[in-house]
């Protein structure tokens, strides 16, 4: 039986700023179940960040519920047991003093709690974690220094490290050249295969059709909900009008990409 | 001058604390500027000078005599705080705070040493640091800052990285936002410690310079923390010693030090002496 992880309930959002209010989701239900890959996906200011953002707690619920392995997002505690990946992950390396080491370990800091200190069990966790996303040999080089396929890599390592149950990434491949993509999928996909959940939000309807199990596509509501074989019976003219300009499916050398 | 902080106690005083000034402010120092909120120190030191004109004043109307550095600390600890009101407030525009908090601390400074009939030497030595200044009190309330400030960062470090390098995931992982607020309310302890040292005017000198010199040549967060408290003593001890032969304000000197050990980083850099090591690491 399905047991879901995030069981988003009738979530409605605007954004409030001085006397206007921006509506960005509207009336939003739907589940993910453990184990699952789903992709939200939608134009650009679709409200796609902003439901993750409401799902992580980033931002504060106006209307509807959350739940998180059936629990508020008030009384769940178990926030080290997500990993999350953001859009703007790589912006953060650009700069800073620190070593690929320095960062991942950093992914542990919420699960090791207050007070206490990385030990040697930790590091070796490290070296499990940068082996299988195949940056061992970057181990001590300064973040600021690395491309932008191995910066994310290390962003998902981080994400990663502690074994989290749940991966919520958002837009992690932009940026990215093809080969790091697939490679970064193919990462996804073994990490499925260990049940792990997987929310991914992206603009590209291409590797969604290749790699997820459920598709939720949004422009403010949701308009569609389903399986990957669904969403790919849903035809042009149906995806057209929930993005709001004239879509073409393109398949090419077995992804299906997406182009105005 | 070794011969002199033997035989002197303000000079004692003033070397030991400027020794945990030069370790406390850079510490402090690297996660502000990893941060981007190198400006934070500015402003909080002029709400310090407000402070201290407070405290200049109440001693002038009341006859009563009120440590300026404890009125300073009381006035930076409520800046900081107000910063980060305003940084919640202006959240697209988190920076505004600064200015506002700054012209704050400078019209009250402007206020109240007004109110109290204007400058005196003593005034002068807060504004630039002096060697003579820092009493037995004063060193010890630097001592328990410093133990303050070690402590937070020994036992909350893996947390002030995180916060560091990556705010919006902290948040994500339900990081204490009460760390920060502790880690701002210690920044403006250790303004308040150090303006004895440097001086107000100065004081956000000793938080950036050496960091912003150890940025150079380090590529690892622990590396740039050590290297950053190595310039921030050479600094100090240097600065010392020249503000005391040449009979000049310590701030000057520390900060002119702090100075060339940044030209001095730059020109290695340049030259590709550290630039290999900064990219392995």
């Amino acid at each position: 039986m399905a047991v879901p992880v995030f069981e988003i309930k009738d979530v409605t959002y605007e954004y409030k700023d001085k006397l206007e209010a921006t509506p960005a989701l509207q009336n939003i239900s739907f589940s993910i179940n453990k184990g699952e890959f789903l992709a939200i996906v939608g134009p650009n200011g679709s409200g796609k960040s902003t439901l993750l953002k409401l799902i992580l707690g980033v931002y504060k619920l106006q209307q509807g519920n959350i739940l998180i392995n059936g629990k508020s997002r008030k009384s769940f505690n178990a926030w080290q047991e997500i990993g999350y990946v953001s859009q703007k992950a790589a912006a953060h390396a650009k700069g800073f003093p620190a070593t690929v080491k320095e960062v991942v370990l950093s992914g542990l800091t919420k699960e090791k709690g207050l007070f206490k200190r990385f030990t040697k069990k930790d590091n070796e966790q490290l070296d499990r974690t940068l082996k299988l996303l195949d940056i061992g040999h970057i181990k001590h080089q300064n973040v600021s220094n690395l491309s932008g396929g191995q910066a994310q890599r290390v962003f998902i390592a981080r994400a990663l490290i502690n074994k989290p149950s749940i991966l919520v990434l958002d837009e992690p491949t932009e940026g990215i050249d093809s080969k790091h993509v697939k490679d970064f999928y193919n990462v996804l996909l073994k990490l499925k295969e260990e049940n792990v959940t997987i929310l991914l939000v992206t603009h590209d309807i291409g590797v969604v059709v290749d790699f997820a199990d459920k598709v939720a596509c949004l422009n403010e509501h949701l308009h569609f909900h389903g399986t990957n074989t669904e969403f790919q019976n849903l035809g042009e003219a149906e995806l057209s009008k929930i993005y709001g300009f004239p879509l073409q499916l393109v398949s090419h050398n077995h992804q299906r990409e997406c182009c105005k | 001058m070794i011969e002199a902080i033997l035989n002197y106690d303000f000079m004692k005083y003033s070397f030991i604390s400027g020794i945990i000034v030069g370790l406390i402010a850079p510490l402090l120092g690297t996660f502000i500027v990893v941060r981007r909120l190198s400006l934070i120190a500015d402003a909080l030191s002029h709400v310090a000078l407000g402070g201290i004109a407070f405290g200049v004043y109440l001693t002038s109307i009341f006859n009563i005599v009120i440590n300026p550095v404890i009125s300073g600390i009381v006035f930076s600890v409520i800046g900081a705080l107000g910063i980060e009101k305003l940084r919640g407030v202006y959240k697209h525009y988190s920076e505004i705070a600064i200015p506002i908090i700054m012209s704050l601390g400078i019209a009250l400074s402007v206020l109240f040493l007004s109110l109290a009939n204007g400058f005196n030497q003593d005034l002068f030595g807060y504004l630039f640091g002096s060697i003579s200044a820092v009493s037995f009190s004063d060193m010890i309330l630097i001592g328990i800052i410093g133990i303050i400030v070690l402590l937070f960062v020994f036992f909350l470090y893996k947390e002030m990285f995180f916060i560091s390098f990556d705010e919006e995931y902290a948040g994500v992982m339900k990081l204490s936002k009460y760390i920060h607020i502790i880690f701002i309310i210690l920044v403006a302890l250790v303004i308040s410690a150090s303006m004895r040292i440097v001086g107000i005017l100065l004081v956000s000198a000793m938080m950036t310079l050496p960091v912003a010199s150890a940025m150079r040549i380090t590529s690892s967060f622990k590396q740039l923390m050590a290297v950053s408290i190595i310039f921030g003593e050479i600094s100090v001890i240097a600065g010392l010693f020249l503000g005391f032969h040449l009979n000049i304000s310590p701030g000057g000197t520390i900060v002119l030090v702090s100075v060339a050990i940044l030209l001095c980083t730059l020109v290695l850099n340049r030259v590709g002496v550290v630039r290999n090591a900064q990219r392995t690491g």
